[in-house]
């Protein structure tokens, strides 16, 4: 061997050729790349590229090298000019390897992650994060099917490159802590036609039959002795160069486990990387690491090059078969031959017939998924001839069982490990462990719930869950020991604070939860098994597929489990909710499919403070059942938009319906939150990812539709007040509403009127239709709310019949008491509006009496009415006046409406009786009897005008309306109409109107009282008529009569509104949020 | 006014805290507070933070500001800056006394914020002296500076206002203004 050549200071030193052969590029710890031209070259170029060199390739006229500023980068050859960055991780990337094409770089780093790039667009393709420790190193099927990856977590994991889904793990490395502690690189070389995966372990390499990933044969030799550090494939796929830590190096002829010669290191240093030149197949070149390059001539190797056997990209099964010549006195093994197989069996006992058969069974049968996976890999290489790809069905599962709120973080802290375990509303549980310690610690967010625990984890438990009244932990089975669950019991009052259980024989632990009072676990038979919390067996039952995880919340128990496979790169799984405890056990959800974004994993699965299911999968997004819309799933949250970085993740923690909030962890540069320091929760609101969210009207839309999905999943839960859940629906539909009878879109403000559940909110919605001069908005409004009426007055009947003795008796009970009140309520408001002269005056003009009739019906009826089902809460009366108060802020920026001849608001009008207790109105009808009877009362009432309100007058209009009476003033705006159209002829008839409401007002007292009595004679007469009508009507039976009088009172009513309105525009939006609160 | 005064008005200023134990809105004069559930940040007064703090009955998360790199930059940018620059705090100095006097565990870095606090609190009253200085020998009637804290202002404005008195009654007598010299 030549003496080495110093290249670069201690450290990692990495080689590679270029393509030509002729040059040697390596890189190390000082940052430079060195060129050198040939093995005797000592004049070399070097590259500054700055701080660490991890790893070195050469492609097309250009070098790759990894650095320790966690990127890729991409320098010109033979230059070194910088020519831009491939990709950029969180951590050093500590290996990549480049297809032979040139397409695809594929790259894993620190940050556990592996990324595949796709060259032409330089952007990622796939981002593979199985791994749950740095990665080692990378190697890409020659059929770029799968990509085997070698990671610090012991772990040699073969997925599929088009997906990110594991394919296998192969759990056989030592673990270590980091990739600057691992004794071997573990490089990974798959063989020439991609058959064949070779991995070194130790002093030997086993190698892996492709699909059904076992070993078939081990290849070793009693000359290596240390542990194989690096391995090489050489381009012919026949020779393998392994070096080992202890400088030892050799060439394998690896089918025939042949070793074809031995070197070793002068000084016996770790060999950190090898190649084989691309040219000259007796030529490698290795670098050690202290920085130094060497290069090994195979003699043996020499007598058989030829140059036909180099470089050979698009070797297929067949002339790999025709390549084949080896001179050893045995055959080569061959990639696809049955009988030449089985003849080698004798000297290579490690061949296992079985693998063979099923190896084979995809080539017999070619089925449908065999198609679909040629189909798909060559897509990925469609410049090569199409290879025949066979693969058996594949089962894209992980290979984790994934907890709940379980993770595993590594943290590094002096080569011990830390992992968090839980962190959820209760507190944190972590587990440390190191050589000589190995321990459970648990903290609670509340310190009253309990002092921290601190648990010696002899038993290495490893799964753990928390609730408030106990901590549950549970360990898988190994050979001697059975799987073990362990309940600590600390919210118990005795003294017997520890419960434990081990598992029937090769039944292993998979999931487990903890609730107040009960705890589950799921097995890998797939039985779950209840327990109570003071250590009683309550049930067992079997889940359908291989469990994901469980979740608890008070009596339910959520279920998420592998329905089978998905389509490539998807998961299928089922989810059931069931109620495990007290009364009634059932089913409340049963097998659904959880709905994970596209190539997604469950990353979160559990219930919201108030119980109702809620999951995030790993793309990031937050779902949330809505048992109202039959058990499907709502996206609300999508926490990716709430990120600062790229590789920034959150941790979910807990969901708060009420507050629509998620707490979570913010996680830089990862999926799980680190240990230390400490970080602090995060506060993310609830977002329906409704389109264009930066409009006004989606921002409407939204907060419409998220308090109206969570008022209807709370409002069984019984947590919160029923007010706190209505409000922000109601204002949400207001604004609405309003918005689109702004920007004149009626229809939509129509659409939204069918969304508002009770009259009071229609009512607003008509009135300020109304107010924005939008009749026929207006008018379609009350359409709208007399359908509704209509409705509800049919379904009141039916129910009526039941509650009809009940209300007799609660009326004559009530009554005197319901009176009072509103009475007292009355002079309230009387001596607050006393001060308001023009108001004042106001009260003086109609047959004000009626207001009191009114009144007094309505005291009746409001008792009486108790027991119907119909009746709406008090609360939402109230909620009028937010609703209005919301149109009083809008009336900014709208231009105020002018008093206007409109017909609608008085129908309006009369329905805001209806609005708000709706029954009442209904009760004319029935009760027109006792109306009647009240009538009478009215001389009394008389007497006391002074103290009548406006907005008593303003009811008064509507009682009216709905009784169709005549006022004085109509009466004598009648007689005076003309007198007053001849002196202002140029007046239209709403402004003729106004006037004459000036007019009557400058009447003096004596002459309003004749026309008031006037009135009321008038009135008592067509009182009857319209009872009359009214019982016809409500029977069902339509009359000439009745639509007679009808027309005839809505001439009337037009007038009398139109003077009522220019008194009242000011004011009344105020005075009806009084008059809704006052009742 | 004096520093205790300045530290009550710092003590006003709001922190995140996590506490340890749940509770529902407390309602003060200057508002309302929570509601508390335990392990969930909430906003607070520094007052209330160093209270349950005591108490252990909370942790602090340090104001955003107080990590060491924004603060190395601080001080970079008042190092070169003639001018006074815009501190992130009004009471950046109260808060991380009264932080690390009782919270040291919950900041990270607590010594090294200490010191940079200090060095800024320096480089600027060195400042505030060095402007003083050129005000006076100058002698100009009135000067302007932006983003003076109180607390910064307080330093000076006991002696400067008096010695600004003094000098005024020394040029009045030297003018010899018959009023002064009664």
């Amino acid at each position: 061997m030549k003496p080495l050549k110093l290249a670069h200071s201690e450290g990692h030193t990495d080689v590679c050729y270029d393509s030509s052969g002729s040059f040697i590029l390596t890189g190390g710890s000082n940052g430079k790349v060195c060129i050198w031209e040939g093995q005797d070259d000592t004049d070399t170029t070097t590259v500054s590229i700055g701080g660490t060199i991890f790893a070195l390739a050469f492609q097309g006229g250009r070098f790759f090298a990894a650095t320790d500023e966690n990127a890729i980068r991409i320098h010109t050859f033979p230059d070194g000019v910088s020519d831009g960055m491939v990709t950029r991780f969180t951590a050093p990337c500590r290996h990549f390897t480049i297809s032979e094409d040139g397409s695809m770089l594929v790259a894993g780093s620190d940050d556990f992650k592996i990324k595949i790039i796709s060259m032409e667009e330089n952007e990622c393709i796939c981002l593979y994060s199985e791994h749950q420790a740095p990665v080692l190193s990378i190697a890409l099927d020659p059929t770029r099917e799968f990509i085997a990856s070698s990671s610090c977590d012991g772990s040699v994991k073969i997925w599929n490159v088009i997906d990110g889904s594991t394919e296998k793990t192969l759990s056989i490395l030592p673990k270590c802590s980091e990739p600057s502690q691992a004794k071997s690189l573990c490089r990974l070389c798959w063989s020439k036609d991609g058959e064949f995966l070779l991995i070194p372990l130790n002093n030997e390499i086993f190698v892996y039959l492709r699909s059904s990933w076992e070993v078939v044969k081990k290849v070793n030799n009693p000359a290596i002795k240390e542990i194989i550090s690096v391995m090489t494939l050489s381009h012919d796929g026949k020779h393998v160069a392994v070096g080992c830590t202890n400088g030892d190096m050799g060439i394998f002829e690896w089918q025939i486990n042949k070793l074809i010669e031995r070197q070793s290191h002068p000084k016996h240093l770790t060999i950190t990387s090898m190649i084989w030149n691309p040219k000259k197949s007796n030529e490698l070149a290795f670098a050690d690491n202290m920085g130094q390059l060497g290069f090994l001539d195979v003699a043996e190797l020499s007598k058989q090059s030829a140059p036909g056997h180099l470089v050979n990209g698009d070797s297929t099964f067949g002339d790999f078969d025709d390549d084949m010549e080896v001179p050893s006195e045995q055959d080569g093994v061959d990639a696809d031959d049955i009988d030449k197989f089985l003849d080698d069996d004798d000297d290579e006992n490690s061949i296992d017939i079985g693998s063979i058969k099923r190896r084979l069974n995809p080539l017999i049968g070619l089925d449908d998924n065999g198609k679909f996976y040629s189909m798909a890999s060559s897509r990925v290489d469609d410049d090569k001839p199409a290879m025949p790809v066979v693969v058996p069905p594949v089962m894209t599962l992980p290979d984790n069982i994934f907890k709940p709120t379980i993770s595993l973080t590594y943290i590094y802290i002096k080569h011990a490990l830390l992992f968090l375990c839980v962190w959820n509303s209760v507190g944190i549980v972590r587990q440390y462990t190191s050589d000589d310690e190995n321990s459970i610690d648990v903290e609670f967010h509340d310190t009253s719930t309990h002092h921290a625990l601190h648990i010696d984890n002899k038993l290495e438990y490893m799964m753990a869950d928390l609730s408030t009244q106990a901590l549950l932990l549970a360990s898988r089975s190994d050979q001697d020991s059975p799987s073990k669950l362990l309940c600590m019991h600390f919210g118990s009052w005795d003294s017997h604070k520890e419960w434990s259980y081990d598992m029937p024989e090769g039944e292993d632990i998979q999931a487990i939860t903890v609730a107040e009072t009960w705890a589950a676990v799921a097995t890998s038979l797939r039985n779950v098994r209840i327990f109570s919390i003071g250590d009683l067996q309550c049930q067992v039952f079997s889940l359908p597929g291989i469990v994901v995880a469980l979740a608890s919340h008070e009596n339910k128990l959520l279920a998420v489990y592998h329905k089978g496979m998905g389509v490539p790169g998807d998961q299928y799984m089922g989810v059931s909710v069931l109620r495990v405890k007290g009364n009634t056990r059932s089913k409340v959800i049963s097998d659904d499919t959880l709905p994970l974004s596209p190539a997604s994993k469950l990353a979160w699965i559990g219930f919201s403070e108030e119980g109702t299911p809620f999951f995030m999968d790993s793309q990031g997004i937050v779902r949330m059942m809505n048992q109202h819309f039959g058990s499907t799933w709502t996206p609300v949250v999508n926490t990716r938009q709430h990120v600062k970085g790229k590789s920034d993740h959150y941790w979910l923690v807990s969901v708060s319906e009420r507050l629509q909030q998620i707490r979570c962890v913010p996680c830089k540069g990862s999926r799980y939150p680190a240990t230390l320091p400490r970080p602090a929760l995060g506060v993310l609101p609830f977002q329906l990812p409704l389109c264009d969210v930066s409009s006004e009207k989606t921002q409407y839309e939204e907060s419409y539709q998220r308090s109206i999905l969570m008022a209807r999943s709370l409002e069984k839960s019984g947590l919160v007040d029923e007010d706190e859940l209505v409000k922000p629906v109601r204002e949400a539909l207001v604004k609405l509403f309003a918005f689109a009878a702004k920007s004149e879109k009626d229809f939509r403000a129509l659409e939204v009127c069918d969304l508002m559940e009770d009259q009071s909110l229609l009512h607003i919605a008509a009135t300020y239709a109304s107010r924005l001069k939008r009749m026929r908005l207006a008018e379609r409004v009350s359409g709208v709310m007399q359908k509704r009426q209509e409705e509800a007055e049919h379904r009141f009947s039916e129910a009526q019949a039941e509650s009809e003795d009940e209300r007799e008796t609660n009326d004559h009970r009530s009554l005197p008491h319901t009176t009072e009140a509103e009475d007292n309520e009355e002079e309230v408001n009387g001596d607050r509006q006393l001060s308001d002269g023009e108001e004042h005056t106001q009260t003086n003009t109609g047959p004000i009496l009626k207001t009191y009739i009114e009144k007094e019906i309505k005291a009746k009826e409001k008792p009486s009415f108790r027991p119907n089902p119909f009746k709406l809460s008090g609360s939402s009366e109230k909620n009028t006046t937010k609703g209005s108060h919301v149109f009083d802020k809008m009336e900014k920026t709208t231009p105020k409406a002018s008093p206007i001849f409109a017909p609608l608001p008085v129908s309006i009008k009369r329905s805001t009786k209806k609005s708000g207790t709706q029954p009442k109105v209904i009760s004319f009808s029935k009760e027109s009897k006792k109306s009647e009877d009240t009538n009478s009362a009215q001389e009394n009432m008389f007497s006391i005008k002074s103290e009548v309100s406006s907005r008593t007058s303003q009811k008064l209009s509507e009682n009216m309306a709905v009784k169709k009476k005549i006022s004085a003033f109509d009466l004598w705006y009648e007689s005076s109409k003309d007198d007053i159209q001849a002196t202002h002829p140029d007046l239209a008839e709403e402004d003729l109107s106004q006037k004459a409401a000036e007019g009557f007002r400058a009447l003096t007292k004596e002459e309003r009282q004749t026309w008031v009595e006037k009135a009321k004679t008038l009135n008592d007469a067509s009182d009857d008529n319209t009872m009359k009508k009214r019982k016809l009507f409500s029977a069902g039976g339509d009359n000439d009569e009745g639509a007679v009088i009808q027309e005839a009172s809505k001439k009337v009513k037009v007038e009398s509104t139109s003077v009522k309105k220019t008194a009242l525009s000011q004011s009344v939006n105020s005075k009806l949020a009084r008059f809704a609160k006052s009742n | 006014m004096d520093a205790s005064e300045i530290e009550f008005l710092a003590e006003k200023e709001h922190v995140r805290v996590i506490p340890n134990f749940s509770q529902d809105k407390i309602y003060l004069i200057s508002g309302d507070l929570g509601p508390f559930s335990a392990g969930l940040p909430v906003s607070i007064p520094l007052w209330l933070a160093v209270n349950l703090k005591q108490r252990q009955k909370c942790r602090i998360l340090p104001p955003d500001w107080m990590d060491i790199d924004g603060l190395k930059d601080k001080k970079q940018e008042e190092a070169d800056s003639r001018f006074f620059t815009d501190m992130p705090s009004p009471f950046y100095m109260e808060i991380t006394q009264l932080l690390l006097q009782c919270a040291t565990d919950d900041i990270p870095g607590a010594d090294e914020v200490r010191t940079l606090i200090k060095d800024i609190w320096d480089l600027r009253l060195a400042k505030l002296r060095s402007s003083i200085d050129v005000f006076i020998k100058s002698g100009a009637s009135h000067a302007k500076l932006n983003h003076l804290t109180l607390l910064e202002m307080n330093t000076v404005r006991q002696f400067l206002t008096k010695a600004l008195d003094h000098m005024h009654r020394l040029k009045l007598c030297v003018s010899g203004d018959p009023a002064v010299q009664q």
